[in-house]
């Protein structure tokens, strides 16, 4: 079962997503902020990371440069209700770019793309 | 009868007293026979005892000079003798008056004398400065260069001096009893000048620097100026009169030609009153030849403007004011001679009547046109070098080499007249037309003083337009100014508005991306409900129109962010070292963290990848990723080393490692989609990569040897649009 670390500091989101993508059959952790997401990260060496990056404590940028620190290789899907951060450089070390919906849909394609060759390999 | 007479004198001597008269008697050869008492006390050489009466009487030795007894001794008649005499040695000359009565005693001859003195010296001093004074007026009067003349109350000539000789070439014997009307001009004597000299005379009893005229003896007017006095006889009638006359003819050419100076500088200064009066080139154009053609201004009959047209490069004609035949001067000067006008109502007058015909000029005005190439050209000619010509009767003077001639036609031909003034216009800088003046009605010859105010005038309105053009491009400044103000104005409003509507904007996007979050979970749940409430509930019914709703509300928070837009296309030149430089800073912590050295030796400078920046970061950032993996589990420190070279061709990047190093067994597989050898990853690192270079054009070439490390290779094709590679490709 893949592990999906979700980066997500509003509660009821962090329920919604964790209850749709539990659904799907992965096991989901969740970080309520930046700080806490490392320690995850490093604790559980989940198999994807979707990353809020308005979240406390931390920016979602500066998260995600530690987590490349911590391990280069676990792919990042950026989630999050602003779109102009595709301009930053930063963000392009993450796998994807997902602004968010009401409607899952793109979210759950790209952790599928994320996660199908892994799927394949296993 | 001598004693008897000697005794006679004493009793009237004794008889008389001290009465001041001298008395003494001589016989014929002057021997002193008696003298009364006073003349014995008053002369101071008084000798009695001497004989002749110069002994006794004057101490001398001879007969007097001045004694007129010795000539007139024989003559009968009453001698009357004045006699010089010092008669004391301090005391001045006195003059002594005998009288002499000859005593005849029955005989034919005088016996002797007797001789009566009184002192006359008062009288006699008197008369003989007087004389002196008359001889001195007569050689004054005679050696004046002023005309002094005397007449009697007729009128006739008493006196006729050398200066009235040489003022009116009459001698005094042709003159001097004539009547003074030969001198006097004819229109003067019907005016009455000569009653009104006498009355003059009569009331106060002289006229002073009286100026009128006169006529010489060879017919030519003179000025003069006259100063005449009564004379008056001793009883106070009047005898007759004296004239000093003055030839002030030269003073009065000078007073002329001052009062015709300064008619000419009034009538300039009104002129140029009239040249200043507007800034509208074409109005001062109109004031300029109405001033030379007016009556009140130049008087010449025609006059024409031609200007330098910088478009064309020619000499043109602009404007031109003058009547073409009599019949039209005559309508327009008719007009004007009424009365006095001013230049401003002569132009208003002009001007009103300029509009109202077609006049000839202006054809005319329309033929002047000449090619400023033309340096020969008498009108270039001019205006290049800023000199006055005169044509008179066909010849230009002093300038006769000139091309006179517009399209085979002189210029004599086209004005109608052959003598004109060709006037330049010009400014500090330059050239900036010229006038051309005639008399083409009256054929008055054109005076060098007509000229030369119109050369003085030429150079006012020359003046005049220079600071018109000014004028008009300081408005023009203004003009600019002004707008660049409203336009400075304009734009700050647009900022401001643009500040405004920014801020907003930002409020807007800060509020949407809040509600944001709050509709993705109602969204999210809703959605939820839908797929567990059971099939044809109302609530499940009810989801599907929140989750409808929250979908629609997501839209338009879009459009207002703009989120929905669609990508654009992100290819551009790429300087792959600043690229390198990102990732290097992105994977710092990583590279750090794991104890591992990284180098940068980024020698491509000039060359350039076309492609999209986001996915050629890709790549290289797997790659890096892929290095530290080398080092994984290994103990010793590492290094990577990233190069960059390039060509003309190609752009060259390459990540090394000293780390473990690939299997050569695998080494043909790595590049294959999910194939990986690490416990973490999605083994599709290596393949992006690959696909990433393929897709800008490159390829990529790995050298991996294990245990001492791996070089992946990229080469691109260099896009830099550098000369040279032109030139290849044309080979």
């Amino acid at each position: 079962m893949k592990k999906i670390l979700i980066v997500e500091d509003d509660e009821p989101q962090q329920i919604l997503y964790e209850t749709e993508l539990t659904e799907l059959g992965y096991q989901v952790i969740i970080a309520g902020n930046g700080d806490e997401a490392i320690t995850q990260v490093k604790e559980h060496q989940p198999d994807l990371i979707i990353l809020d990056l308005m979240i406390p404590k931390k920016h979602g940028l500066e998260a995600l440069r530690e987590f490349l620190t911590i391990n280069p290789n676990i792919p990042v899907i950026i989630h999050t209700a602003y779109s102009h951060y595709k301009d930053d450089f930063m963000s392009w070390a993450a796998e994807e770019y997902v602004v968010k919906s009401s409607d899952l849909t793109e979210l759950k394609k790209a952790i599928q793309r994320v996660l199908s060759r892994k799927v394949r390999e296993e | 009868m001598k004693d008897r007479l000697i005794r006679i004198l004493r009793q009237l001597d004794s008889y008389m007293g001290r009465y001041p008269v001298y008395l003494y008697l001589i016989d014929a050869e002057y021997r002193l026979l008696w003298s009364n008492q006073f003349l014995e006390e008053k002369l101071p050489h008084f000798d009695g005892s001497r004989p002749f009466c110069y002994q006794a009487l004057w101490n001398r030795e001879h007969p007097c000079d001045d004694c007129l007894l010795v000539q007139d001794l024989e003559r009968q008649k009453v001698i009357k003798n004045v006699l010089q005499r010092s008669l004391q040695p301090e005391q001045d000359d006195r003059y002594l008056e005998f009288l002499t009565l000859p005593i005849f005693e029955g005989q034919d001859q005088p016996r002797g004398y007797l001789r009566i003195g009184v002192d006359i010296t008062q009288s006699e001093k008197e008369r003989l400065a007087l004389q002196t004074q008359e001889r001195l007026f007569a050689s004054i009067i005679d050696s004046s260069a002023d005309a002094i003349i005397f007449l009697d109350n007729n009128d006739r000539v008493l006196e006729w001096n050398r200066g009235a000789e040489d003022l009116f070439g009459y001698s005094a014997e042709e003159m001097i009893g004539q009547s003074i009307l030969k001198i006097i001009p004819q229109e003067l004597m019907e005016i009455g000048e000569l009653y009104y000299i006498r009355k003059e005379l009569q009331t106060r009893g002289y006229l002073k620097k009286y100026e009128t005229q006169r006529l010489k003896k060879d017919g030519e007017l003179i000025y003069v100026d006259i100063t005449s006095t009564r004379i008056l006889d001793s009883e106070g009638h009047p005898i007759g009169r004296s004239e000093i006359i003055k030839d002030i003819t030269s003073r009065k050419e000078l007073e002329f030609e001052l009062r015709r100076t300064v008619l000419e500088l009034s009538k300039l200064n009104e002129l140029n009153e009239l040249l200043y009066r507007t800034y509208e080139p074409r109005e001062i154009f109109e004031n300029i030849l109405i001033a030379i053609t007016s009556g009140e201004g130049l008087r010449f009959n025609r006059a024409i403007i031609l200007l330098r047209d910088k478009k064309t490069n020619m000499l043109k004609g602009y404007l031109g004011v003058g009547p073409s035949d009599e019949e039209e001067a005559q309508a327009i000067w008719a007009e004007l001679q009424d009365h006095y006008r001013s230049l401003q109502e002569v132009v208003s007058i002009y001007r009103e009547k300029m509009g109202q015909r077609e006049y000839q000029v202006h054809r005319i005005v329309q033929q002047l046109q000449v090619p400023i190439e033309k340096k020969k050209h008498l009108l270039v000619r001019a205006l290049e070098s800023r000199q006055v010509y005169q044509v008179q009767e066909g010849e230009v003077i002093s300038g006769h080499l000139y091309d006179i001639h517009i399209n085979g036609r002189s210029l004599m031909d086209i004005l109608g007249t052959d003598s004109f003034v060709v006037v330049p216009l010009f400014s500090k800088q330059e050239g900036l037309g010229v006038i051309i003046a005639d008399n083409c009605i009256t054929n008055r010859d054109i005076a060098s003083e007509d000229i030369e105010s119109l050369k003085v005038f030429a150079h006012q309105a020359s003046l005049a337009i220079e600071n018109a053009r000014l004028y008009q491009s300081l408005q023009d400044r203004i003009r600019e100014l002004q707008d660049a103000y409203q336009r400075l104005e304009e734009n700050q409003q647009k900022l401001l508005r643009a500040e405004r509507l920014a801020a907003l904007g930002e409020m807007a996007a800060k509020v949407a991306h809040e509600i944001r979050n709050p509709l993705v979970s109602i969204g999210g749940f809703a959605n939820l409900i839908t797929r567990r409430a059971p099939e044809n509930t109302d609530i499940r019914k009810f989801a599907v129109i929140i989750k409808e709703q929250v979908l629609n509300l997501e839209n338009i928070l879009n459009n207002i962010l703009n989120i929905s837009r669609p990508p654009r296309s992100d290819k551009k030149l790429i300087d792959v070292n600043r690229i390198i430089h990102q990732v290097a800073s992105v994977m710092g912590g990583a590279i750090e963290h794991r104890g591992i050295r990284l180098a940068l030796n980024l020698n491509c400078f000039s060359g350039k990848v076309y492609g999209d920046e986001k996915l050629l970061y890709h790549a290289l950032l797997n790659l890096f990723k892929n290095a530290i993996e080398a080092f994984e589990d290994l103990d010793r420190p590492g290094n990577i080393t990233v190069q960059t070279h390039c060509d003309n061709n190609n752009v060259m990047i390459e990540v090394c490692d000293n780390g473990r190093g690939i299997d050569p067994a695998i080494l043909e597989k790595i590049f294959q989609p999910f194939f990986t050898t690490k416990s973490s990853g999605t083994g599709l690192g290596l393949s992006i990569v690959k696909q990433i270079v393929e897709s800008h054009g490159g390829e990529v070439v790995v050298d991996s040897r294990p245990g001492e490390g791996s070089c992946f290779r990229l080469v691109f094709p260099n896009r830099r649009q550098a000369p040279e590679e032109s030139s290849e490709m044309g080979n």
